[in-house]
């Protein structure tokens, strides 16, 4: 891709949304979907961590353009789309990116990249019908936020959103917007959060764009009607129309693919001797979940036994403890708290001498917002957990014990051809395998065994569309063999 | 309809949604190279060129584009 150079509008504001403004918007909306309320829920998303709701990125927005008056003119409609995701403790900056005598457009962003942008259209309100959507029954979803997985589940779907014990806490919290274009418009466009997230699509929702009229209608209903117009099952697409409350227009959302679980240890007991990996013990970093779980689950189904660490993903960490301990005893898996980003030396006092294998999956969030083509303080956090803390990890695991260390390091497909917006990521990874042939060189006690790993099915690569990936436990299995049954130092390294 | 003209297109769509008019899409471009080009945004590009030149793509041709190039050719194939 080339480049053309663009001089940047100045930056008229900004923000950085935290966690008491995620329980205050919520309040207002009762938009407490998990994917902007619950950290260990939110990763398994492919948001990766905790989202600001993105209709109150865009209110903010359109309220400090008001309070500065870089509005005069009245507004007539209001087109928001959400490309990219905003995280909670990210900072995002407001633009005019345009500015023409029936539009003004303005963006909210994350360094150079666009995450929210707001069209306001200039004009008088007309005089549209926001009454005619006959919506004939209310959705009955058994759980809030609804928990529809399938596309025919929502194709049919219908509601009503009432505005009305909103209006005055999400008025106070808008004021300039509320002024400008009225109260119960202004709760109407931040119920539209409320809609997406906890009624249609809901708890797997993907909140894209909406975009409204503002309708001039004195006996509108107090609330907001929507109903699904149209859905496209190859993108999973769920287009809604709204009209109600003083505004008339259209949402866009995503159905999200459910995260992706692997096989339990059941299943995957049948491709594994139950003595195979007998007296050997795996700490597996980064293990509640993804490829560190389905290592656990293989070592536990072989006969070893398995300690597993997680950082956030507490309740995943012991559901998993509970699964493995079903199938192969209590003293199959044992669940403790590790955070890869600290010194490995005092977290791991209390597991003793007896590991034998270390599996690193330890990771942190990969697909970081970009600034620049280079992000050095990326790159910092890359090296720190994949050279730094997985030398200091072997070298403590190694000074324990007698018998020598056996570890893996997945490194990734990326070295070979990284992607510009990965790179920090693969420069990381091409390091930690030089530091596994340097280990494997050294006389410390630890042979490391470094592979490329492919593209697998997990719910860190689940996307829209399904990207082919290969099965986990197919590209697995006999990588962990070969650690398994590398019990000495070799003088070379696997890895290219 | 030439490559070309296809490809200013597909350039002109995902300059405007991603609002960046810095992008400049050529043949050998991968939606990694774009910042943002996520695989959400992929989907909204490529609704977006279906609406363009009413068009619909398959589900696995989509899942297989390696590159901008492939998807001008597709969309070349598809509009004759």
């Amino acid at each position: 891709m080339k480049s053309e150079p663009q001089q940047s509008p100045a930056v008229l504001a900004s923000r950085t949304f935290g966690e008491d403004d995620q329980q205050a918007f919520a309040r207002l909306t009762g938009d407490y979907n998990p994917i902007h309320m619950d950290p260990v829920a939110a990763r398994r998303t492919q948001a990766g961590d905790v989202v600001v709701h993105g209709v109150h990125g865009a209110l903010w927005a359109l309220d400090t353009l008001l309070a500065m008056g870089a509005v005069p003119d009245e507004i007539a409609s209001l087109t928001v789309n959400f490309p990219r995701f905003v995280h909670l403790g990210k900072g995002v900056e407001l633009r005019i990116v345009s500015r023409k005598d029936d539009e003004i457009v303005a963006t909210l962003s994350l360094g150079s990249i666009v995450a929210t942008s707001l069209t306001v259209g200039l004009g008088a309100t007309r005089d549209l019908d926001d009454t005619i959507l006959e919506v004939v029954s209310p959705p009955s979803p058994k759980t809030r936020p609804a928990n529809w997985t399938r596309m025919e589940d929502v194709a049919q779907l219908q509601g009503w959103m009432g505005v009305g014990a909103s209006v005055d806490g999400i008025s106070a919290h808008f004021p300039h917007v509320a002024a400008k274009i009225g109260r119960e418009r202004t709760a109407a466009i931040a119920l539209l959060s409320t809609v997406v997230g906890m009624e249609c699509p809901g708890l797997h929702s993907l909140f894209s764009s909406f975009s409204v009229r503002l309708a001039d209608s004195p006996n509108a209903p107090n609330g907001v009607r929507f109903r699904v117009t149209y859905t496209d099952d190859r993108f999973r697409i769920v287009r809604l129309d709204l009209a109600g409350a003083g505004i008339r227009g259209e949402v866009r959302s995503f159905l999200r693919p459910l995260a992706v679980a692997q096989q339990d240890i059941g299943q995957i007991a049948r491709s594994i001797s139950p003595t195979e990996f007998a007296g050997s013990t795996a700490l597996i970093i980064g293990g509640s979940r993804g490829l560190g779980a389905l290592v656990a689950k293989v070592i536990a189904a072989g006969g070893g036994r398995a300690v597993i660490t997680y950082a956030k993903g507490k309740a995943d960490a012991l559901e998993l403890e509970a699964e493995i301990r079903r199938h192969a005893g209590t003293a199959a898996c044992t669940a403790i708290h590790y955070d890869a980003a600290l010194d490995p030396s005092l977290q791991l006092a209390s597991i003793g001498s007896g590991i034998s294998h270390l599996y690193y999956f330890a990771t942190p969030t990969i697909g970081q917002q970009r600034d620049g083509p280079f992000m050095p303080a990326a790159l910092e956090t890359f090296i720190a957990f994949y050279v730094t803390r997985f030398y200091e990890c072997c070298r403590h695991l190694a000074s324990l014990s007698d018998r020598p260390l056996t570890a893996f390091y997945p490194s990734t497909v990326f070295a070979d051809n990284p992607p510009p917006t990965m790179i920090e990521y693969a420069m990381a990874k091409i390091a930690g395998e030089l530091l596994c042939s340097h280990l494997n060189q050294s006389n410390i006690g630890v042979r490391v065994i470094a592979h490329r790993l492919p593209r697998l099915s997990t719910d860190q690569t689940a996307t829209i569309p399904p990207v082919a990936a290969r099965d986990p436990l197919e590209a697995m299995l006999p990588i962990i063999r070969e650690v398994q049954g590398a019990a000495t130092p070799a003088s070379e390294s696997s890895t290219p | 309809m030439t490559e070309d003209e296809i490809l200013q297109t597909l350039t002109r769509i995902l300059r405007d949604l991603l609002m960046d008019d810095s992008i400049v899409l050529a043949m050998d471009t991968r939606r990694e190279d774009v910042p943002a080009w996520d695989s959400f945004n992929y989907i909204n590009f490529i609704v977006a060129l279906e609406m363009e030149y009413g068009i619909k793509f398959k589900v696995s041709d989509v899942e297989s584009f390696e590159n901008v190039g492939a998807i001008v050719k597709q969309t070349k194939a598809l509009r004759s």
